[in-house]
């Protein structure tokens, strides 16, 4: 029986795994996004469907200093390319794009985070619909009030990077995944955690075969 | 890939027909489970382990369709009979009312909304679960869009549903058995690979293991969905033809592979979407036989087709899958039928899947569906769509993947003559590939173009867990004497990628 002999295989275990708990440490030192802002649409409901291309700009709006990206009330199931501006007057003060394929309720295009905020802004956006649609998702307003050609307000939202990171949200996280379930409870995190550790132990032991 | 075994070197495979029907009626259940290697019921401990903490990662009816399903069971449990064929949302009091506790139409598509939060609502679902016990529910005959499935996955699910008391006892109870479906779906993938690779016992593991742990079999298969048998049947369906392949049709093989089929058949409908190419490799099958086991295996292949031919009118006639609709992949195919130019038809199936030909109309504009759609959507997609990572994340990703697909190429060039001797069987996997991709193209096509990607989620490529799992194998085989270290550097990759898979869910619901 032919196998391949196995000189680096003990050594790609043990950094793999090592580099492993490194990802994972630094993904929890990471803060969750939250939303610094949003335009107050309470009760968000569809008001206009698009297809074809489509391009608005939405006034009377305030981006906060650090947003990091934008997130916008548009639902598609096969959503297309989004490029957005943000606009105080006609100076550009930040943008971004979501490449197409995305499928949501809502969009969250990233952007150059803004060292200061800046207020009576404009969030322009425009996208191609074809052999799609996408709805727009806010409140329905009068004509006068309303989005460019639209009618209605879409809801924005601006999100930045958390005070917290994931690590001291661990508790919390863990309290939220007890509700909500069958046998609801404190154990499920433990269980799942040791689950995974258990899953580990037969990957490792597998490994190690490999090696023999 | 290593050359085929031949017929003299497994006698006890080959033995005389004589013993055929000895072996047949004799072989006890125990003593062919006995054989498999202890690293296949690891494979298949670490699949069912890791669907159970995604079943509980994710929240109830937060995986697609979800409530359908439920309703489909219920449907089942209540009247004995099949839900209707109209894809209504009028579930029954019990679950309609347990999807209103948990905001299920809140948090689904709105990645900003996240689960059940806190003890008022936890406390409000607790009472409003034990006042829909004690009513009694009455059937509403909804399945939603599951309505034109075949039965047996729901009928399945009645044994967890009846040993449950509320809606989420039995959820949960419905969701672990789809889990230990996704154990069945890895033991048929190890199984699959020890007979396309017989010389790299080492490699059967990679392969195996990585499939266990791909996050879209535990995030699918920790969910009430028939997709989690469907994955299991198509595994057997591949392991089957490899075993019939390297070990010869025989009687039993001809049953086996016949009972899979009429399994599949009655699972999902997109296991239609094998049918051809399965049609094909068994006639590869029979064209290598010679003299009496040809005439015995022609007569056991037609008891068996006759046998599936009449479960298949005797389920048309009872209802079981006449009410098929636009909504399922495999329902609608023949609904496809009529729809636009057949051209048109083609160039839109195959820019669902692959790029744009140069001089075709574009039907996905901005859109590289290869990347984009199935690519991305096999690195991390979960929930309702709504939960992605991050998109370097999906950049990132192209590295390992082209990696592999390096070494896959590599590996394929050194066994170019295996590959010549193992043509048919080769063609045969490629076609039940381009089956079942042709009929989610279709079903796509259906809606198209009013809407035009309909279907494009990647859990409808994992009946093909078995090739992937054999492709990963066979990267590993690729690397040469680095391949048990390119081996292990797989599986903690793999680990790694359901590790971040599953905090990403948690983040999106618990977060």
């Amino acid at each position: 029986m032919h196998r391949p002999r196995a000189p680096r295989a003990w050594a790609a275990l043990a950094l793999s795994l090592i580099f492993l708990a490194l990802a994972i440490g630094v993904a929890l030192s990471r803060s969750p996004p939250t939303v610094a802002r949003s335009n107050l649409v309470n009760t968000p409901t569809q008001f206009q469907t698009i297809t074809g291309p489509f391009a608005v700009c939405q006034g009377g709006e305030a981006i906060p200093a650090h947003v990091t990206a934008i997130r916008l009330s548009l639902d598609s199931v096969l959503g297309p390319q989004i490029k957005l501006r943000v606009l105080q007057g006609k100076r550009l003060l930040t943008e971004g794009q979501r490449a197409a394929g995305w499928t949501a309720a809502d969009v969250t295009v990233p952007v150059r985070p803004l060292p200061v905020g800046a207020e009576g802004v404009s969030i322009c956006f425009a996208f191609v619909a074809k052999n799609e649609s996408v709805g727009l998702t806010g409140e329905r307003v009068a004509s006068a009030q309303a989005t460019g050609n639209g009618s209605g307000v879409i809801k924005i939202e601006y999100l930045r990077p958390g005070d917290r990171s994931w690590w001291s949200l661990v508790s919390s996280v863990a309290d939220h995944m007890a509700f909500g379930h069958a046998w609801s409870g404190p154990w499920i995190a433990p269980a799942l955690a040791v689950a995974m550790g258990a899953i580990l132990a037969a990957v490792s032991w597998s490994a190690i075969r490999l090696m023999r | 890939m290593s050359a085929p075994v031949s017929a003299a070197s497994s006698p006890p495979e080959l033995g005389p027909l004589g013993h055929t029907r000895r072996r047949l009626l004799g072989r006890r259940p125990r003593s062919l489970l006995g054989r498999v290697p202890r690293q296949g019921w690891l494979c298949a401990l670490v699949a069912c382990l890791n669907a159970v903490c995604w079943s509980f990662i994710t929240p109830p009816f937060q995986v697609p369709d979800e409530p359908d399903h439920y309703a489909y069971v219920e449907q089942l449990a209540l009247t004995g009979e099949l839900p209707s064929s109209e894809a209504s949302e009028n579930y029954p009091a019990d679950e309609a009312l347990t999807l209103r506790d948990l905001g299920t139409y809140r948090v689904r598509l709105q990645p900003e909304n996240p689960a059940v939060y806190s003890h008022e609502e936890e406390q409000r679902i607790a009472q409003d679960l034990a006042l829909a016990r004690s009513a009694p529910v009455n059937a509403t005959g909804t399945g939603g869009v599951a309505a034109g499935e075949p039965p047996l996955y729901y009928a399945l699910e009645l044994i967890p549903y009846e040993l449950g008391g509320t809606v989420l006892d039995r959820i949960q109870l419905m969701r672990l058995m789809s889990a230990v479906l996704a154990g069945l779906t890895a033991l048929c993938v190890f199984l699959f690979i020890r007979e396309v690779l017989p010389r790299e016992p080492w490699a059967w593991s990679v392969g195996g293991i990585a499939v266990a742990l791909t996050p879209m079999l535990g995030f699918m298969s920790g969910g009430v969905t028939p997709e989690a048998m469907l994955y299991a049947v198509s595994a057997a369906t591949f392991f089957c033809l490899a075993r019939t392949f390297r070990r010869g049709l025989t009687p039993r093989r001809a049953v086996a592979i016949a009972a899979v089929v009429a399994i599949g058949l009655f699972t999902k409908l997109n296991f239609v979407g094998f049918l051809p190419a399965i049609a094909l490799g068994m006639v590869v099958l029979v064209k290598r036989l010679r003299g009496r086991s040809r005439v015995m295996v022609y007569r056991t292949l037609s008891v068996a087709f006759i046998v599936i031919v009449a479960l298949a009118v005797a389920a048309v006639t009872s209802g079981a899958i006449s009410h098929t609709q636009i909504g399922s992949p495999g329902a609608s195919f023949h609904n496809v039928v009529g729809h636009g130019s057949l051209l048109g038809r083609v160039n839109y199936v195959w820019q669902f899947f692959l790029p744009r030909l140069p001089g075709t109309p574009n039907d996905f504009p901005g859109i590289f569906t290869t990347r984009q759609i199935w690519f991305n959507g096999l690195v991390g997609l979960f929930g309702w769509l709504d939960t992605t990572f991050p998109n370097w994340v999906y950049d990132a990703a192209l590295i390992p993947a082209t990696t592999m697909a390096l070494l896959l190429i590599a590996a394929l060039i050194a066994d170019r003559g295996a590959l010549r001797e193992r043509a048919g069987e080769l063609l045969t996997y490629v076609l039940m590939a381009c089956g079942l991709l042709i009929l989610i193209g279709s079903a796509s096509y259906v809606g198209f173009p009013e809407i035009g990607g309909a279907y494009a989620e990647s859990r409808y490529l994992l009946p093909l867990l078995a090739l992937m799992g054999a492709a990963v194998a066979l990267a590993a085989r690729g690397a040469g004497r680095w391949g048990p270290t390119v081996g292990v550097l797989i599986l903690v990759l793999f680990l790694a990628h359901d590790i971040f898979s599953q905090l990403q869910v948690i983040a999106r619901y618990y977060g």
